[in-house]
């Protein structure tokens, strides 16, 4: 049998290298034949750019970039990342689109006829830095601090370098900061009361593990790149049991699918730890060596908790628990991928620490091919040199608090007399709404969309009228910019330098400039230095961002001494060659038991989340009761990440309309068939679609794939409220967000 | 549905040129031993049908070049003679073009039977072209089967205009014969796969479909109680009844494409 | 003895995630409505979980391709190596081939006017490269075989919801979809 692998594919790449090299000798073009024989693909022939993709995925893709006479003419993963592995996934490969779309937006413009005219007019980037000076400097004179100026960015670039917007508004003073995340608080928290931090096993080594548990997440479509280690697994003999509300599509490639009751995940955990308990299945050395509270744990297990009741809460047959259950305790290793779709409920932090609590007792805690999966920052230890800046003289800001926090905010807080107003994220239009003292007079938006991601889309168009000013750095007319008074180009990551790490694998990409800017697009930073110009000219003094920023420089310039020994390279030019992986001890998080709680060891039991108000144990907490007669589900697809991608045209090719999934029963009960159009709505909003039948859903379950179409007015969030998650608060700054516990009804129009 | 109107007024045009080649050809050679006025008499009408013919099949060849995206490189269709039946296609029908044209300038015999043969050979090109692998439901002799009496009732109406022959037997037995075949063929694809299945249902619900049968019916009806005398009625009749059902030939057959990953 | 080239799609570890079709359009430069490769979700039918199976599907590069019969201006190449190469600049636009593919591999593109379709990325192919598909499959599913050397007895060439026609031979192999045991709550 003979089939052709990447590397056979690379070693004969190199001996067309070498027969191009002799063709390339003979004279002229008129030797190739007409036909296809004619022309091999000439890799030579390009300048190839090392890249990485800065979006708020799982997979952190290393990219290989071809360019040829300045213009990037395709991209493909890089090979040299075991993680990567060659290949991008669908969103990645449309990047050549999203550079040269004619939907772009090219320079700095103006909404003149006010927010949502659509009357836009032109300015020079110099004008515009002008207007913008005025209003802060005009702020600042009103209210006597910059706390009036408030910043929204998150996950739209997750380059180190564009840590330079949170810089550009230190440099201005004291301002308000949106802190917090809507993706995985909860499960943050939760990880750091059990383990100490969020510290997950290298991905790769899921190959090693016997039995593989993915609860709630969906790498099928969510970290593609995952997928090949699921089957690597299962090759070797390992079992893949996928718990989901939805039949996935990773789901369909499991050996078994639990379609559990939605936020009932804890429960059916409670329950298979109680089976562990009752069988001795529990790893005596890691409880009593390694852990602290097991006993009180276990008490409260044998008094609160029965398979049954487990059964009964989740839908999941008692017998199928303890089943599962027990393969589960004879593989070894075994580990559990805590997806971050099962922790965004109002019990979600507590759910995480039962599936934690379920995976330690098991003995998979820091065990190659085990642990309890959620995610890590162990490898962000960069300088946050862009980040880190200083607030002009006698700027003034908010007293007594400790300042802003964020997961991925390294820079750690010092003891000033003066802070930036931190608020929630996750309550954006509520935000806007009661700040006080001042009110928030100016918004600033980069890398986010929030007409596409933040919650209650309608409260957000109320909030937004507050605001005199609305200034959003893009790359396309999202709803976000029609809400917005002045917009200006961003770069996509082709057109500026950048370095990326992942929150899951433990690969370190460069990203180099590939292409110069399109049209008069500047990256992050470069708009920081325009604005500084202007701040500065203006009244001197009054921002402190360098004038003038070298991006590559300012790359250079996140690395320090831990980088390049956590990654085995003596500079980051290195990483032209190819990315870099981080030379772990161990494949296995926690591979020296060494916990980084309050004990040192795992927490059964912690205090500390008893302090910040929650259970010590990790006990069963009831999910939001359900407000209207459908639970809302509203998961990523995979053609998006979030509002990006699906706007391209490239992209429409594939995903040309967006759908509510309803089972078969319950659309007849409500006199809806397939591709019908459908209002699905609720208190706060609705969303007109259509609806497709599916028993891939559970019948009290719609499901909605968020995602931005550039020609439809689709939107989840106008049905999606902004109830918070029960954690997320201590890490993050805000706790997260009950995006799965949205009730909502549906009828035919 | 895609209507392809060049594909209907090319496959239309031609089959009549087709049709009418014959009737004159049957007629040239009918004449034979007939008294040589009668013979010169009718020669002058056999070349207006000639004549006929070939404008209608210029006319076809003409339409059939708007099928193409690049319509200048028509010429260059005759590339691919020895596989591809619609380069065969273009080259048969060039050929007949040149023959009606030389028939209705100075008709032979000789000629006239080669022109008839050559159109003939036009009919089988195209029942081979527009009978794709991809169509199930025609990818067979079905589309051979309606060109064919599709020529010969255009033919046999047309060649008795000028009143010289009775044709009506021909007539009524080829527009019988193509509305049958119209009907029972969907009725087969029914008991068919998928695909075929949707194409029947594409014809059973197309007013063309309907409308097109009715005015071949008619047709053969008004050809019944009036015989060659309603030869013009008749025409007309069948000329528009074979347009709209030839629009359904053509734009109401599902592609096995349409379906992938379903049933086929 | 010669090579016959041939894709093989696994679809037991095929996702339906697009990445084939979308690496097809980013390597080939596809103007932006044009695809060459596409995924068609198996119908529930077939496979009984809707749209969590999947035909990803190019040009098949039959061993008697239709198109190449049927294209009047010899646009369509048969190399000895089994591809089946379509040249733009040949083609006048009678899009005979779209009609008579019964895979739907060759697509008119009206800006153009003309058809085109998958190569097989030919010319990445004699530079020892593999397809811009295949390379770009993220879980392996998509593969290049030799069809003269594949022996692989649980492949088949007509896999339910894609086209029988042995005269046309087409190459592409299929591994069957496998469904999971469920549990349902």
């Amino acid at each position: 049998m003979k089939r052709f692998d990447h590397d056979s594919g690379r070693r004969g790449f190199l001996k067309g290298l070498l027969s191009l090299g002799a063709a390339g000798a003979l004279p002229g073009s008129l030797l190739v034949p007409a036909k296809s024989q004619a022309a091999p693909f000439d890799a030579s022939a390009y300048q190839v750019f090392r890249n990485a993709c800065p979006r708020n995925c799982y997979d952190t893709c290393s990219i290989k970039s071809y360019v040829k006479d300045g213009v990037l003419q395709f991209v493909e993963g890089a090979p040299e990342s075991t993680y990567t592995k060659g290949s991008l996934c669908v969103k990645g490969y449309a990047y050549p689109r999203r550079i040269y779309s004619p939907d772009r937006i090219k320079y700095p413009m103006i909404q003149e006829g006010g927010r949502g005219s659509g009357k836009w007019r032109r300015l020079s980037w110099d004008e515009a830095m002008d207007i913008i000076a005025d209003k802060i400097l005009d702020i600042k004179k009103r209210d006597g601090s910059l706390l009036g100026l408030g910043l929204t960015k998150y996950s739209g670039q997750f380059g180190i370098v564009n840590y330079g917007v949170e810089g550009m508004m230190s440099s201005l003073g004291y301002t308000t900061r949106f802190v917090g995340t809507p993706c995985w608080p909860a499960g943050i928290d939760a990880q750091n009361y059990d383990l100490g931090d969020m510290w997950c096993n290298d991905p790769e080594d899921m190959v090693k593990s016997k039995y593989i548990i993915v609860w709630g997440a969906n790498p099928a479509w969510c970290s593609m790149h995952s997928m090949k280690y699921l089957y690597e697994a299962k090759r070797r003999g390992a079992k893949v049991l996928v718990i989901d509300p939805i039949f996935t599509q990773t789901a369909a490639k499991a050996d078994v699918f639990w379609q559990v009751r939605t936020g009932a995940d804890g429960a059916l955990a409670l329950g298979m730890a109680r089976h562990l308990l009752d069988m001795g299945l529990v790893d005596k050395d890691f409880v009593e060596n390694h852990a602290v509270g097991f006993e009180e744990f276990a008490d409260y297990l044998r008094k609160n908790v029965t398979v049954e009741w487990a059964s009964e809460v989740s839908g999941i047959p008692a017998s199928e628990i303890r089943e599962v259950t027990e393969e589960f305790a004879a593989a070894k290793p075994a580990t559990v991928w805590i997806g971050y779709g099962m922790q965004r409920h109002t019990n979600g932090g507590a759910m995480v620490r039962s599936i934690d609590a379920f995976v330690a007792m098991s003995g998979n805690i820091g065990v190659e091919g085990g642990g309890a999966r959620y995610g890590h920052l162990a490898t962000w230890g960069f300088n946050y040199h862009a980040m880190v800046q200083k607030q002009p003289e006698g700027s003034v800001g908010f007293a007594g608090a400790s300042g802003p926090k964020g997961e991925f905010d390294f820079a750690g807080g010092g003891s000033a007399k003066y802070s930036d107003r931190a608020v929630n994220i996750n309550k954006t239009a509520q935000e806007i709404l009661d700040a006080r003292d001042p009110e928030l007079k100016m918004l600033w938006i980069s890398c986010k969309n929030p007409f596409a991601q933040d919650f209650d889309r309608n409260k957000l168009e109320r909030a937004f009228k507050k605001l005199e000013m609305v200034v959003s750095v893009e790359q396309f007319f999202t709803e976000t910019v029609k809400h917005s008074d002045i917009v200006l180009p961003a770069t996509t990551l082709f057109e500026e330098w950048n370095v990326n790490v992942s929150y899951w694998h433990y690969w370190l990409s460069l990203n180099e400039q590939a292409i110069k800017p399109m049209h008069e697009a500047k990256s992050n930073i470069e708009i920081a230095a325009a604005l500084s110009r202007a701040m500065n000219r203006k009244e001197p003094g009054s921002c402190t961002f360098a004038q003038e920023v070298d991006g590559k420089e300012w790359m250079v310039k996140e690395f320090n001494k831990g980088i390049y020994g956590l990654f085995g390279i003596e500079s980051w030019e290195d990483l032209r060659n190819g990315p870099a992986k981080a030379k772990l001890a161990s494949s296995a998080s926690w591979n020296e038991k060494k916990f980084r709680t309050p004990s040192g060891k795992y927490e059964f039991k912690s205090d500390l989340c008893a302090k910040n108000g929650f259970k010590a144990l990790p006990e069963y907490v009831e999910v939001r009761k359900a407000t209207a007669p459908f639970r809302l589900l509203t998961p990523h697809v995979q053609y998006a990440l979030h509002s990006q991608f699906v706007n391209l045209d490239w992209m429409e090719a594939f995903y040309p309309e967006p759908y509510v999934f309803i089972h078969p029963d319950a659309a007849k009960a409500k006199g809806i068939g397939e591709l019908d159009m459908v209002r699905v709505f609720s208190s706060i909003g609705e969303v007109k679609v259509r609806a497709k039948l599916t028993k891939n859903v559970q019948k009290d379950c719609l499901v909605m794939y968020e995602a931005w179409f550039r020609k439809l007015d689709f939107n989840v969030q106008n049905v999606v409220d902004d109830c918070a998650a029960d954690m997320g608060a201590m890490k993050t700054g805000a706790p997260g967000v009950a995006i799965h516990d949205q009730f909502v009804d549906i009828e035919r129009i | 549905m895609n209507y392809e109107f060049p594909l209907v007024i090319f496959t239309v045009l031609t089959q009549f040129a087709v049709g009418l080649a014959l009737f004159a050809a049957f007629k040239s050679l009918s004449c034979a031993g007939s008294t040589a006025k009668e013979c010169e008499d009718i020669s002058a009408w056999r070349s207006k049908d000639w004549f006929a013919a070939f404008l209608l099949a210029a006319f076809g060849l003409g339409a059939s070049m708007f099928h193409l995206a690049q319509p200048l490189r028509a010429m260059e269709a005759l590339g691919n003679l020895s596989v591809s039946w619609l380069s065969r296609e273009g080259l048969i029908f060039g050929l007949f073009t040149v023959l009606a044209l030389v028939n209705a300038l100075r008709e032979s015999r000789c000629l006239a039977v080669l022109a008839a043969l050559c159109g003939l050979a036009g009919i089988v090109a195209q029942g081979m072209t527009y009978a794709p692998a991809a169509m199930p439901a025609v990818s067979n002799g079905v589309p051979m089967l309606i060109f064919m009496l599709t020529a010969l009732a255009l033919g046999s109406s047309a060649g008795q205009v000028n009143g010289s022959h009775d044709f009506s037997t021909a007539f009524r037995v080829s527009s019988a014969s193509l509305v049958a075949v119209l009907l029972i063929v969907p009725c087969l694809w029914t008991s068919g796969g998928t695909v075929m299945q949707a194409s029947a249902a594409l014809w059973m619900q197309s007013w063309m479909f309907w409308a097109g049968l009715g005015l071949t019916t008619l047709a053969f009806i008004v050809s019944l109680r009036a015989g060659a005398e309603a030869a013009m009625p008749c025409l007309l009749l069948v000329l528009g009844g074979v347009a709209l059902t030839r629009i359904i030939v053509f734009g109401g057959v599902v592609h096995t494409a349409v379906n992938l990953g379903m049933p086929y | 003895m010669s090579k016959r080239y041939a894709f093989l799609l696994d679809m037991d570890k095929c996702i339906g995630c697009r990445g084939c079709a979308m690496a097809c359009k980013n390597f080939n430069q596809l103007d932006p409505g044009m695809v060459w490769r596409q995924v068609y979700p198996l119908a529930e039918s077939i496979y009984p979980h809707r749209e969590r199976a999947f035909l990803s599907l190019s040009c098949n590069h039959c061993d008697d391709p239709a198109c190449l019969r049927a294209c009047p201006v010899a646009a369509y190449e048969k190399r000895d190596d089994g591809i089946v190469v379509h040249h733009q600049d040949k083609c006048i636009g009678c899009t005979n081939c779209v009609r008579s593919c019964p895979y739907g591999a060759p697509r008119f593109n009206k800006e153009e006017k003309h058809a085109e379709k998958c190569s097989m990325c030919v010319e990445r192919i004699e530079a020892g490269l593999l397809p811009a598909c295949v390379q770009g499959c993220v879980t392996g599913a998509l593969q290049l075989i030799d069809l003269n050397e594949f022996e692989e007895t649980n492949a088949v060439q007509y896999p339910a919801g894609y086209p029988v026609m042995k005269r046309l031979n087409p190459s592409t192999r299929f591994i069957l979809p496998k469904m999971p045991r469920q549990v349902r709550g």
